[in-house]
């Protein structure tokens, strides 16, 4: 807790008011969180710098057109002037960035231009004084740009002392402000707690309802399917029509809308609307959408509770369960209970496996945001972009629509802990091919025009959780069949790698890949690979399941990962009917799981 | 009358290298011959421009085009630059392209040709003929990425549906021996104008051909080609730019007027580019005027470049 005692002592009063997240502290500070704005016009809510910077914030993701203001009002009790500070970045200070907007209180622009500072981390700008007469504001974020300008929170203040910098006293002062712990919600207990709402995470949750467990689904987008998503558009891959276990891969048919492939411009061809419907008819499954979780509580060394915040409104939800599966790619559960987990390469000493590196290192698969263009009755303009990365008749990519290899973070970025860098360099990758695409070869994409750029990354790899048994390239490769052989995987050992041409020209901040398809035969992933080694009631599902590197270069497709979801709900309703563990089903229960894969 | 429009269109579409697709008037009286590897050969010969210079390649080609049953001929008209690099093709008049089942190409099909002709990296460069013929006639794009994954895009987008043969067997010949002839004829014809020409040229892979030439590994520079190498740092490539200023040797940048033109190309340039001009300035003893410059606008980037004028002025202090 980094903010001083004096501050504490001087705001002892807290106070809550009508609007939500409007929070007034002893009617000198006011903190307004930019997601929970009343409107966001054109603004788009962002949840993937969570684990670093403690909150969602709004960007204004307009292609290069200015969105329609955000807009909120906001109550003060006590009329008069205030110190406005606003919480924002510069996203690519190269040397400037283009995220520029306005803050208006009332009418009138406040505290010049921000979003341009040169400075890429989230800091508090001060915007001067602003006088209020009545006891509501109209408060207006006006994007200039379209070009991704973001704005985290804005505080009114009566003090003109500096509000916290660092993450740790924000997260203080939001929680104070916000009353985060007096106002949160208890969802109930489960039976099954599943946190991520991809693939996996659907796909476990609705059998596991099925199965007449009392299941959560959390999910921190307003839509479920993840990659698979229409916020990221990557196609299910995997097959399932080659499973030594004909029985699975049910409820991923069920989600399945059919191929679009990758990043396609009609966002409807991915089945939002198809996952819900399926979650919907459960009656079994308490949905949670919109909601990020970002703490555990343990007792006795299991999970007893995970609590999430609501990426707009930031109210609190407590989930209390007797399993829970850790579905969120990022090992995100694991991670805060205290699962053992590996990320980046293993070594070939360590795991035997041809494939791996001689040296273990923090390499990881990258973070792809796809994008498409449509052709457009007449030619349109698109700007030129200096902050973005720079391109010519030399070196640019000449394509109408993007694919998969359109990936920054090769280890160069934490996954994780950069995911904001990475989603930033790919969307400078996108706007500077582009606008050099619409500025140089005007007879071929002048009547075009970008239909849509993804603002959320698909990530195809960081944490993976360490179970009772950790697949290897010789299970793959040998075909090795253990008496818990549940999923049958197809997909080809598929590792990126920068590609090698964009390496040439973009040395340390690739954002192509390439990649060698090493083909494998049907194989199965052990059901010891679904469950943590060291947390007894988490399963996991989906791409952080416990495989090595190079193992993960096969598993992580979606089909596959759906499958292990489902095999993770049938799990956990023989764990509940015999009162015992993930392991315990393993151990003591493995015939009834396997005749219930089979049935 | 189609077919006109047609190939108005595809010399436009090559229009980064519209300066040769001039109408031949001076060709060369040299014929080059070249043995292609499907056993057919033909000459190639230089086309020089109004005044004189070198401007690009052309061969007339006769080929027979092969499936397992019938072959049938194809005339064809082939353009390269002067590095060997695909430019156009044209029809000779009176001919046509067919398809397998004697369809004559529509007229999107000439334009599809094009592009899969000027695309150097086609996946065709890759496959031998059996496993292409397999590969984009027994599966279905989809099919095509279940079995190999998600790099295998679909065969059918780089040939002509019906014209694989065609496809095949064209940009086998446009990108085939006739680049090494080309090469060694072009070096032959290396002078002082032509390297001037290059450097000038716009076209990055001449200017890389004739920066070779010029500078040596100490990145020192002929009298005669000075200026115009130095001017590459004002390049619209920024690749180039970035190349030509990190090998030129820093001895081009002591003078106060050259440091100054340094500055204000840094002020202009891209953020890579300024990037580079710093490091550059790192081998340089900076002129006052520079370091006061320097000094006052430091605050006008970002934090990065604020560090790096602040350590290049604590360096020369």
């Amino acid at each position: 807790m980094k903010i001083p005692l004096n501050f504490i002592a001087r705001y002892c009063l807290l106070a809550l008011l009508g609007a939500l997240s409007v929070h007034v502290k002893a009617q000198t500070q006011v903190l307004v969180e930019a997601e929970s704005f009343d409107d966001p016009g054109g603004w788009v809510i962002d949840q993937q710098s969570f684990p670093v910077i403690q909150s969602s914030y709004l960007m204004a993701h307009g292609m290069g057109r200015p969105v329609a203001d955000a807009t909120t009002t906001v109550r003060f009790e006590q009329p008069g002037t205030y110190h406005l500070w606003v919480r924002t970045k510069d996203w690519a200070p190269f040397p400037k960035g283009p995220g520029k907007f306005q803050v208006w209180v009332n009418g009138k622009p406040a505290g010049g231009v921000f979003g341009e500072s040169g400075s890429v981390d989230w800091k508090w700008y001060y915007g001067g004084e602003v006088k209020v007469d009545e006891a509501a504001a109209e408060i207006r974020l006006k994007d200039l740009t379209g070009f991704n300008g973001r704005c985290d929170a804005l505080l009114f203040s009566t003090s003109g002392s500096e509000p916290p910098q660092d993450s740790a006293g924000m997260s203080g002062l939001r929680r104070e402000l916000l009353s985060l712990d007096q106002t949160r919600k208890e969802a109930g207990h489960f039976d099954l707690v599943v946190v991520g709402g991809g693939i996996a995470g659907t796909c476990a949750a609705v059998v596991a309802a099925r199965l007449g467990l009392k299941v959560a689904l959390i999910q921190d987008r307003p839509v479920l399917g993840g990659n698979n998503s229409s916020e990221v558009r990557v196609h299910l891959r995997g097959d399932i029509d080659k499973n030594h276990h004909p029985k699975l891969g049910r409820v991923v048919r069920e989600l399945d809308n059919g191929d679009p492939g990758n990043g396609n411009p009609s966002g409807s061809d991915y089945g939002d609307k198809r996952k819900l419907d399926v979650v919907s008819y459960e009656k079994n499954i308490d949905l949670y959408l919109n909601t990020h979780v970002y703490q555990v509580e343990m007792e006795g060394g299991r999970i007893s509770a995970v609590i999430g915040r609501n990426i707009k409104t930031n109210r609190e939800v407590r989930f209390t369960g007797t399993y829970f599966s850790d579905c969120t790619g990022d090992g995100t559960v694991g991670y805060l209970a205290g699962a053992d987990y590996r990320m980046g390469r293993e070594s070939r000493a360590e795991t035997g496996e041809s494939l791996a590196p001689e040296k273990a290192d923090d390499f990881t698969l990258g973070t792809s945001n796809l994008w498409a263009s449509l052709p457009v009755d007449s030619v349109t303009s698109f700007p030129e972009t200096p902050w973005a990365l720079p391109f010519s008749d030399e070196y640019h990519i000449d394509e109408e629509r993007s694919d998969w290899q359109w990936e920054t973070g090769f280890g160069n970025m934490n996954t994780i802990t950069e995911a904001e860098k990475i989603r930033d360099h790919n969307l400078r990758a996108v706007y500077g091919n582009w606008s050099y695409l619409k500025n140089n070869k005007t007879e071929k994409y002048g009547k075009r025009e970008l239909a849509w750029v993804a603002y959320i990354g698909g990530k195809r790899e960081s944490r993976r959780l360490l179970g009772d048994h950790i697949l290897t390239q010789m299970d793959i490769q040998e075909g090795k069949m253990y008496p818990d052989a549940t999923v049958t995987a197809t997909w080809t050992i598929d590792l990126h790698f920068p590609q090698k041409e964009n390496s040439l020209y973009f040395p340390g901040e690739e954002f192509f890949a390439g990649t060698e398809h090493i083909r494998v035969a049907p194989y199965t992933i052990p059901y010891r690979c679904l469950y943590s080694r060291n947390i007894p009631n988490l399963f996991m599902a989906g791409r952080n399941i416990s495989t090595t590197h190079v193992a993960f270069g096969s598993t992580r497709v979606m089909r596959t990962c759906g499958m292990m979801g489902e095999v993770v709900g049938m799990a956990a309703s023989i764990a509940k009917a015999h009162n015992t563990t993930p392991r315990g089903v393993y151990e003591d229960h493995l015939d009834e799981l396997v005749a219930m894969i089979k049935d | 009358m189609c077919r006109l429009v047609l190939f108005i269109s595809i010399a436009a579409a090559a229009n980064v290298n519209a300066a040769y697709a001039r109408t031949p008037h001076a060709a060369d009286s040299l014929a080059y011959p070249v043995n292609e590897y499907n056993g057919i050969s033909y000459e190639v010969r230089l086309v020089r421009d109004s005044a004189g210079m070198p401007g690009h390649y052309h061969a007339r080609i006769f080929t027979p085009v092969c499936d397992d049953d019938v072959c049938k001929p194809v005339y064809i008209d082939l353009y390269w630059d002067l590095l060997g690099s695909y430019l156009r093709y044209t029809v000779p008049l009176n001919e046509s392209l067919t398809k397998m089942d004697h369809e004559e190409f529509k007229r999107e099909e000439y334009a599809k040709l094009h592009e899969i002709l000027a695309d150097s990296n086609s996946l065709l460069k890759d496959y031998e003929m059996e496993e292409l013929v397999e590969s984009a006639t027994k599966t279905s794009p989809g099919e095509v990425d279940a079995v190999t994954g998600a790099t295998a895009k679909s065969l059918q987008a780089v040939v002509i549906p019906g014209a694989l043969y065609t496809c095949y067997t064209l940009w086998h010949i446009a990108h085939g021996r006739v680049v090494d002839t080309i090469a060694k004829i072009t070096d032959s014809l290396v002078d002082p104008p032509l390297l001037l020409h290059f450097l000038e040229s716009r076209n990055h892979r001449y200017q890389y051909f004739a920066l070779d030439k010029v500078m040596d590994n100490q990145g020192n520079v002929e009298p005669d080609y000075r200026e115009p190498v130095i001017n590459l740092i004002r390049s619209p490539n920024v690749f180039l730019a970035a190349h030509v200023l990190k090998r030129l040797s820093p001895t081009y940048f002591s003078g106060e007027e050259r440091q100054n033109w340094l500055w204000e190309t840094f002020l202009g340039g891209s953020y890579r580019l300024k990037l580079g001009i710093l490091d550059k300035m790192e081998q340089l003893p900076l002129t006052n005027a520079l370091r006061t410059r320097l000094a006052t606008d430091k605050g006008d980037f970002n934090e990065v470049i604020a560090e790096r004028i602040e350590h290049l002025l604590n360096r020369q202090s």
